[in-house]
């Protein structure tokens, strides 16, 4: 499927408009802001595509501060997008990149597909704490609560690359 | 609607947020079929109504109070009663509304059981007001 190019996606995704200045933190966020529009764009369906999970990740932030005004959807917090985005940046180089989805509560999930009865996410809600839900076949179903300091965390990264492994 | 819910009947629940569904999936994700801060995940029986019946059920009950809603997840209440959670009739705000209970007290296993929902689940996506084409029904 083709894709088109978004104008104006920046501010779409919820990415506030930085100050203009010259100094490395306004060049980095410019920076940033540029790739991230680069990483958003629109089939030709009008249906909204990401090659970015960062890019998903925003959006999927700024769509539940809008429905938050209807009450029983919370927005994800500054803390929990942060783990999100440290998580997915410090991926090993064999893990797919994830599905960031919003839960109604603020928790922020990133989800690995391995074709049907093969599921494993993890649940950031920016407390420093990650639940994890796997379901690997025939290997059964596991869950917990793990420590989470900015990476995946060692004690449940056995459980994406079996997913992976199939 | 009357008596308990059948095994064989179809159950639809809202899909508010694009992350309730993924199309190119033709399915919700699990986040559609997680137990709201309550305990209870909100369904309608909808067995023999069409989609447009459904998403007119949406639009009158369910919208003026949680916004604008972008489509509709299908799943039969045989694979909610497999793992292990009940749809109770509820009859407000409509005599179609059920609640499925029984969750867990812990996320993570819920996540499981909403994904185990999810994954045979199909979607009907309303078109966007305004906008040319009927429905899309994936899945």
């Amino acid at each position: 499927m083709t894709t088109l190019a978004l104008p104006q996606l920046g501010t779409r995704i919820g990415w506030r408009e930085p100050s203009e200045g010259t100094s490395s933190v306004a060049r980095a966020l410019r920076e940033k802001r540029v790739k991230i529009v680069q990483d958003a764009a629109r089939s030709a369906t009008g249906e909204r595509r990401f090659t970015s999970p960062i890019a998903e990740l925003l959006a999927g932030a700024k769509e539940s501060r809008e429905l938050s005004q209807y009450g029983d959807i919370v927005a994800p917090t500054e803390g929990a997008i942060g783990e999100a985005i440290s998580l997915i940046e410090s991926l090993p180089a064999w893990a797919p990149p994830p599905t960031p989805i919003m839960e109604h509560d603020g928790t922020i999930g990133l989800e690995w597909e391995a074709g049907p009865g093969r599921f494993f996410l993890l649940a950031l809600d920016g407390t420093g704490r990650a639940e994890y839900s796997a379901i690997l076949g025939v290997e059964g179903e596991h869950y917990g609560t793990t420590n989470f300091t900015g990476g995946l965390p060692a004690d449940v990264e056995a459980f994406l690359a079996r997913l992976l492994q199939g | 609607m009357e008596g308990p819910v059948q095994a064989d009947e179809r159950l639809s629940c809202f899909l508010r947020h694009s992350s309730h569904y993924k199309p190119s999936l033709g399915r919700p994700h699990y986040s559609a079929y997680m137990p709201a801060s309550n305990g209870e995940k909100s369904v309608y029986r909808t067995q023999e109504l069409t989609p447009d019946e459904v998403r007119e059920l949406g639009r009158v009950y369910v919208e003026p109070m949680l916004g604008p809603l972008k489509g509709h997840a299908d799943q039969v209440a045989r694979v909610v009663f497999d793992v292990g959670l009940t749809v109770d009739p509820d009859r407000r705000p409509h005599p179609r509304h059920a609640n499925i209970r029984g969750w867990s007290a812990v996320r993570a296993a819920n996540r499981i059981k909403a994904e185990k929902i999810a994954a045979t689940a199909t979607i009907v996506i309303y078109a966007a007001p305004g906008a040319a084409g009927p429905e899309r029904a994936l899945g």
